[in-house]
């Protein structure tokens, strides 16, 4: 799945549940998880090389800045 | 250059081959492979030497502009200040000066001190620490040599870190289902780290990881308790790494840890006596499964890159189990990680040992991304 160009507003909170709040916040999150995947998509993109790798599991290598 | 074969660009260097404690489940110091045995205790600049000479000359060969070089043990500050500032001074000018070099150390936080992180502000060394989650959590595994808590000195060295935040690369915690997801989440979101990672504890179909139900995917679902948290935390604002991944693959993006995804790993292991390995996770496997036989005093790292025990990691899918081939996951997957898929009996050819583990996590975070509203998509090609 493509992340959206425009992340999605969060749901109308007028009158919020439990439910409808939690939304809320895992869309603040997700947010920032959308713009980090979007640049990671266009790094790839524009990499001269075009390869994708896999960066070390027993290290904290992030693949763009934070 | 040789277009088909992906060039490392992650060094992974054993400055120090001892540690001031002893995780049971050490990969380095407490499996099946007892190389360490046999290794010097920390680098040479001898050996940091030749190994920024072969760096130089890979990044010539490939035109990188970036590389990451992970000062990596045992615990690496057991090689000391004076000597790690040496090697820091080789590797740096031993690479040319047009390729950016990120420094990167892990280490278990316990030896921080201000004059440690003084060196690192001059090399621009960002600090990974492992911390498995409160000190309960994480005194279930990672104790000193003599059994007592490693947990107040590692927070301490964790707080040290705080203090200068742009040294700070994050926290690695390795998952137990006796510790509760939601309390270790939030006991390391507390530190206000960019990045938390989980790794799963190593095993392999022969030994197999503890579970309390076999019919349950636990692991599975404890990674997703993780995730809904870290979702219900905006407050926080960091990344979760194996979970972000999963969302970045889910939607085409083709790198991600060594641990997911089909790309091909891109990192290389340097000892602290020159020989290169390329995944030194497997020495939870078997005796000798990570060594190659390869040196940086008489080989270049592209015999690494086609080392026939390293060509599979460039075929991708087909390197992978049939069933695996087949599955609608593989592309976020990627089948495991290699030392997960592990059968005396059939060598890398299996799913993982964590197969319906991450069957349930990935569909449990796809799930949640298309409730909100993420588009669904079909994820990009294996290479």
């Amino acid at each position: 799945m493509h992340p959206p160009k425009t992340v999605p507003s969060p749901p109308d909170t007028a009158g919020p549940s439990t439910a409808t709040s939690q939304m809320a916040q895992g869309s603040a999150v997700l947010d920032r998880i959308a713009a980090r995947v979007q640049i990671r998509l266009a790094a790839e993109r524009t990499a001269s090389n075009s390869s994708a790798d896999g960066s070390h599991a027993a290290s904290l290598i992030w693949p763009l800045p934070l | 250059m040789t277009p088909h074969h992906t060039p490392f660009r992650t060094f992974i260097l054993k400055v120090a081959n001892r540690c001031n404690i002893d995780c049971d489940y050490c990969y380095v110091f407490n499996s099946k492979d007892q190389a360490w045995r046999n290794l010097p205790a920390r680098m040479s600049v001898d050996v940091a030497r030749a190994a920024a000479r072969r760096i130089a000359e890979h990044v010539s060969t490939y035109g990188l502009r970036t590389v990451h070089v992970v000062l990596h043990g045992g615990e690496p500050l057991l090689a000391g200040p004076r000597h790690l500032a040496d090697l820091l001074c080789i590797l740096r000018d031993g690479i040319p000066p047009d390729t950016e070099i990120r420094f990167e150390l892990q280490t278990n936080g316990t030896l921080l001190s201000e004059a440690w992180l003084d060196l690192f502000e001059q090399y621009a060394v960002t600090v990974g620490v492992s911390l498995d989650g409160p000190p309960a959590a994480n005194d279930r595994h990672r104790l000193s040599h003599s059994s007592r808590s490693s947990a107040a000195s590692a927070v301490r060295g964790v707080e040290l870190l705080r203090s200068r935040p742009h040294l700070f690369a994050g926290l690695l915690a390795v998952v137990d289902l006796a510790n509760d997801p939601v309390e270790v989440h939030d006991y390391l979101a507390s530190f206000e780290p960019p990045v938390i990672d989980f790794g799963l504890p190593h095993g392999t179909h022969d030994t197999p990881p503890h579970r309390n139900d076999h019919s349950a995917p636990e692991y599975g679902l404890w990674m997703s308790r993780v995730y809904d948290t870290w979702l219900a935390r905006p407050q926080y604002r960091h990344s979760v790494r194996m979970l972000e991944d999963i969302a970045a693959l889910s939607s085409g993006v083709r790198g991600a840890v060594e641990t997911l995804g089909l790309a091909p790993p891109a990192s290389v292991v340097i000892e602290s006596d020159g020989t290169i390995e390329g995944v030194d996770t497997l020495r939870s496997v078997e005796t000798g499964a990570s060594w190659l036989g390869l040196d940086v005093f008489d080989e270049s790292f592209d015999a690494a890159i086609h080392h026939p025990k390293l060509l599979h990691r460039q075929h991708g899918r087909a390197a992978l189990a049939d069933q695996c081939q087949s599955c609608p996951l593989v592309e976020v997957c990627g089948g495991g990680y290699l030392p997960h898929r592990f059968s005396a009996a059939r060598g890398y050819r299996n799913p993982s040992v964590y197969c319906a583990d991450l069957e349930y996590l990935i569909r449990h975070v796809q799930t949640s991304l298309q409730q909100h509203g993420w588009n669904p998509g079909t994820p990009a090609p294996s290479p």
